[in-house]
């Protein structure tokens, strides 16, 4: 805090002055590679907006920013309306098999379509709820409504065949499966850092992303922060981040080996856990051993982690390697409390949809979270837990209120539910709107431990920048270019 | 638990609803005072007042007098737009479509559920017309309704009487394009037919009411008797189809794909109804603009704007924004909500926001989503403006209806206050006040050692990298 605090200062005392001193030295090339962005507002990134300034970027750093700075021959200038700091996903979810047009068939809707079930029996739920085929089935009980399809509530179909919809992506990074504990596996070794989903969240504005693995697994792989654009030996940020641990139903609910719909005996063929307590076991298992392992012991039995998670565990335990707890629902959320609360590891929270109703472990606690995407169908169903029905449209501003340090994310929404419409989302539902921008900027930059290189507009920092066409996440304003380590990388059609 | 909020929530929805209309009968005259008007017909007006009488405009502008009998609604710092129409949705039904392929005898009006979600979310939304009809997945589909989303009973909600039918040239669900054009073919065929055969059964009871012999040899009393068919002559699948075909009916013809255009319009043509016919598009169908353009027909984009396509030999994806397109052709288009996507694109005023954003005038931008809609439905002269002798549907934002930030505060429908959202309980129940400013300054504090723990936490994430990858952390 104190340190940007005096980054700050220095940064508007050079504009202050007008000051055109460049940082260290950098190949200039002839100026060749030196863009200056004419913008009427500049909207650093730590709610401060300063009017009419230009930034001048050179060997992919931010040279200089005031009112009259030097503009070099031969440099490239741009004019804006309005420029922001490249935005931040703290928890995306990048689509690494380049294949988000190709229809992809979520196994229930294959299934339901062998048995000659179109669209529109899917869709009411009616049939298939009470009939014993609703995907859904062995998630809800008859007197409620169905979490997947809606019904009788909502006659809102949901696209099975787009998973996004669903909430279960079948081409986000998938986690190991050979065992519910694999730390020591890492999301570096299966991201394509070639795939077409960077560049679209790069057009997108998004200029850095944090790769997290899958919710398969209940203390899965490590995460990865990424640039979306620029060379493809340049891409990585930070190889190993944190690891994913998952309190909650999807270690047990999604995974190729877990129990399938139509087959609800637990048998030899399917992966353990199978309930909640089974994933508090697992984690508790994982702990145990690798404080087992430090201390010269030899854990047995049938589920024993192995002894690489281990010591990545131990790492974890140690506070060198920071812990990513993903929890929706608000059960959950105190589990992760209680369980992290066991081995006095401290953590990061995930996705706390209902984080409102938690608000007192996560207030207490700390922690920071990183929350999002927002919910916003007014009953809820498509809530991807499938198990909360009402998030609140509040939860955003409120854990805001509440000082913990908060990140929004889009995880695996594009487009019109993409980070930058994300932040739109949060400022109807009550974030400032300058605090608003740090959510994607400033405070995923100090969560992923980057914020000295990028986060905000200030001299010495990344040139990573998004030009506006107007309000920078306004409803009728588009983002005009995207500028990534000083380069344009991308501009939209007919600007 | 959580169900019965719910339910309760709802109920209460209902109760206020249908409290404010049954126990408040619209006042004689109302007055909106300084407002700022877009009228959407007009340029927008600021400081402008609206006159209401009996449920209709009967004046706006500037120097409008207010009657002494008039309740004054002061509108300072609010704007007020035309009550929005939703032109083409199924939602409000039990489900789109029957599994009938054809089905000119049903009516929405015998499905359309006034408790439906959808009803309370299209007035908090500031939309005051619904069209409701079929969904696509049909040959031939039931007769269509326009509403709006107050009332107790379909009788109630209803504007009007039904609207049109829909047909689709895109092949239903389990159906090829061969089958789906047949069976197309194969109903007007049918339909003539028939026709002929009533009209030959009444030839003959029209000569004898009036005792006179049958002259004809019975084909050209086929054609002498067209004219004196009356509807009750027919049954109910046919009398919908020949009101389609004599033009009382408007007929919708879904083309999903850009193939499916040429088929349609070759359709309208042979049984003679292009004038009364709009095309409900999908989102390829930009590849068939010129034979759109041709063809002068009104159409409704989906409610997906953006198209994808991934090129099969490179791989590339390019994005199509369907209404730059159809503006750049120079051809009238309606927007309708996204039925699956965010609530962002669920909002017709984000729909109409996104045309801004893509460089569509904002005046073009605004009656796609009003007053186009209601010239579609043939109640252009009716809504979808604030003009004098319209209804008064009005919709009260707090800011510019396009700015994602404003939020729809009240609505009248025909001069009755239809919703309130300081009233509204869903709105309290999900988006509650925030908490008082003592807890905040208690909170204050929670956030300096917030501050300092994520400070420990992104150290540690920076340290991060072990042993596999403390000498090669490429940053």
């Amino acid at each position: 805090m104190f340190r940007k605090s005096i980054t700050l200062f220095f940064g508007l005392l050079l504009v202050l002055t007008g000051g055109a001193t460049a940082q260290g030295k950098v190949a200039t090339d002839g100026g060749s590679d030196t863009v200056v962005i004419k913008a009427a507002k500049v909207f650093i990134g730590d709610g401060v907006a300063l009017e009419d300034v230009s930034i001048r970027l050179e060997g992919g750093r931010i040279q200089a920013i005031g009112k009259e700075i030097e503009i070099p021959e031969g440099a490239r200038v741009i004019e804006a309306v309005a420029v922001t700091p490249g935005l931040i996903d703290a928890n995306a979810r990048v689509d690494i098999s380049d294949d988000m047009l190709s229809e992809m068939l979520d196994p229930n809707a294959l299934l339901l379509e062998l048995f000659g079930f179109g669209d529109e029996h899917v869709h009411t739920g009616e049939d298939i709820c009470r009939c014993d085929l609703c995907p859904a089935l062995s998630l809800h009980l008859d007197d409620e409504v169905c979490l997947y399809c809606g019904w009788p509530d909502e006659p809102q179909p949901i696209d099975l065949r787009n998973p996004s919809a669903v909430g279960v992506s079948t081409t986000s990074v998938p986690t190991e499966q050979a065992s519910e504990v694999v730390p020591h596996t890492s999301v570096l070794d299966s991201i394509d850092l070639g795939t077409a989903d960077l560049t679209r969240l790069l057009r997108e504005g998004v200029t850095t992303v944090y790769v997290s693995p899958d919710s398969s697994a209940v203390i899965g792989a490590r995460g990865m922060v990424l640039r979306t654009g620029g060379a493809l030996d340049d891409r990585v940020v930070v190889p190993l981040a944190a690891v994913k641990a998952v309190i909650g139903s999807d270690p047990f609910r999604i995974g190729t080996r877990n129990r399938s719909p139509w087959r609800t005996n637990v048998s030899i063929y399917t992966r353990r856990p199978n309930s909640r307590m089974g994933v508090g076991w697992v984690f508790r298992r994982a702990f145990y051993d690798a404080l087992l392992r430090s201390t010269g012991g030899n854990p047995y039995g049938a589920d024993t982690s192995s002894a690489e998670a281990s010591t990545v565990l131990n790492r974890v335990l140690e506070g060198k390697v920071s812990l990513r707890v993903q929890a929706r629902t608000a059960p959950d959320i105190e589990s992760a409390f209680r369980l992290c609360g066991e081995f006095g590891v401290s953590f990061i929270l995930e996705d706390p949809t209902e984080a409102y109703l938690a608000m007192v472990p996560i207030r207490r606690g700390g922690v920071p979270v990183v929350f999002g995407p927002i919910f916003d169908r007014p009953t809820g169903h498509l809530a991807r837990t499938y198990e909360t029905s009402e998030p609140r449209l509040s939860t955003l501003r409120d854990l805001v209120a509440s000082g913990v340090p908060v990140s929004l994310s889009a995880q695996d929404l594009r487009g019109e539910e993409g980070l930058a419409r994300q932040v739109m989302l949060a400022m109807r539902f009550g974030v400032e709107p300058s605090k608003a921008l740090e959510l994607v900027t400033s405070a995923p930059a100090r969560l992923l431990g980057i914020d000295s290189d990028v986060g905000t507009i200030e001299i010495g920092k990344r040139a990573d920048l998004v030009l506006w066409s107007g309000p920078p996440f306004s409803s009728t304003a588009r983002i005009e270019s995207v500028i990534l380590g000083g380069q344009v990388e991308y501009t939209r059609k007919g600007s | 638990m959580l169900k019965i909020l719910t339910w309760s929530s709802f109920l209460l929805v209902a109760v206020v609803v249908t409290a404010s209309l049954a126990a408040a009968p619209p006042p004689g005259k109302l007055a909106f005072t300084n407002a700022r008007i877009i009228p959407v017909s007009g340029p927008p007006i600021s400081g402008g007042t609206i006159l209401v009488e009996n449920g209709i405009i009967s004046a706006v502008g500037t120097d409008v007098e207010i009657p002494y009998d008039a309740l004054e609604v002061d509108c300072t710092d609010k704007v007020l737009f035309p009550g929005i129409v939703d032109v083409h949705d199924w939602r409000g039904l039990d489900i789109r479509n029957e599994n009938l392929p054809v089905t000119p005898f049903v009516d929405v009006f015998d499905a359309i559920d006034p408790s439906r979600v959808f009803f309370e979310d299209s007035l908090r939304n500031g939309v005051t017309t619904v069209h409701i009809i079929p969904g696509d997945n049909l040959v031939v589909g039931g007769l269509s309704r326009v509403v709006r989303p107050i009332g107790i009973t379909p009788y109630e909600m209803s504007v009007g009487d039904s609207i049109a039918i829909k047909i689709s040239t895109t092949p239903k669900s389990g159906y090829g394009r061969m089958q789906q054009l047949s069976e197309l073919r194969e109903v007007f065929a049918d339909l003539d037919d028939y026709l002929g055969k009533v009209a030959e059964a009444r030839y003959e009871e029209v000569r004898k009411e009036k005792d006179e012999v049958v002259d004809v040899p019975p084909d050209q009393a086929r054609i002498l008797g067209r004219e004196l068919i009356r509807d009750e002559d027919l049954d109910d699948k046919h009398r919908n189809l020949k009101r389609l075909i004599d033009g009382r009916l408007r007929c919708w013809v879904y083309c999903g794909e850009a193939t499916d255009v040429a088929p349609a319009l070759t359709l309208l043509a042979e049984q003679g109804i292009e004038k009364n016919a709009v095309l409900v598009l999908g989102p390829s169908t930009f590849k068939a603009i010129e034979e759109i353009k041709k063809s002068g027909l009104s159409v409704i984009l989906p409610g997906d704007l953006v198209h994808r396509e991934r090129d099969p030999f490179t791989g590339e994806v390019t994005e199509t924004f369907l209404p730059k397109k159809f503006y750049d052709a120079g051809i009238d288009f309606v927007l309708q909500p996204s039925q699956t996507g965010a609530m962002t694109e669920r909002l017709l005023t984000y729909q109409a926001a996104r045309l801004v954003r893509e460089g569509i005038p904002r005046a073009t931008a605004l009656k796609a989503i009003c007053q186009r809609p209601a010239e579609l439905l043939g109640l252009g002269d009716r809504l979808g403006s604030i003009t004098e002798g319209r209804a008064a549907n009005l919709v009260m934002y707090g800011g510019d209806p396009l700015d994602f930030n404003s939020w729809v505060e009240k609505v009248w429908i025909d001069g009755v206050l239809a919703y309130d959202r300081d009233k509204d309980p869903r709105i309290q129940e999900l988006f509650p006040e925030p908490e008082a400013a003592g807890e905040e300054a208690e909170s204050k504090e929670a956030e300096e050692s917030a501050d300092d723990d994520s400070g420990e936490e992104a150290d540690s994430d920076d340290d991060g990298s072990d042993e596999a990858g403390s000498d090669e952390d490429g940053r």
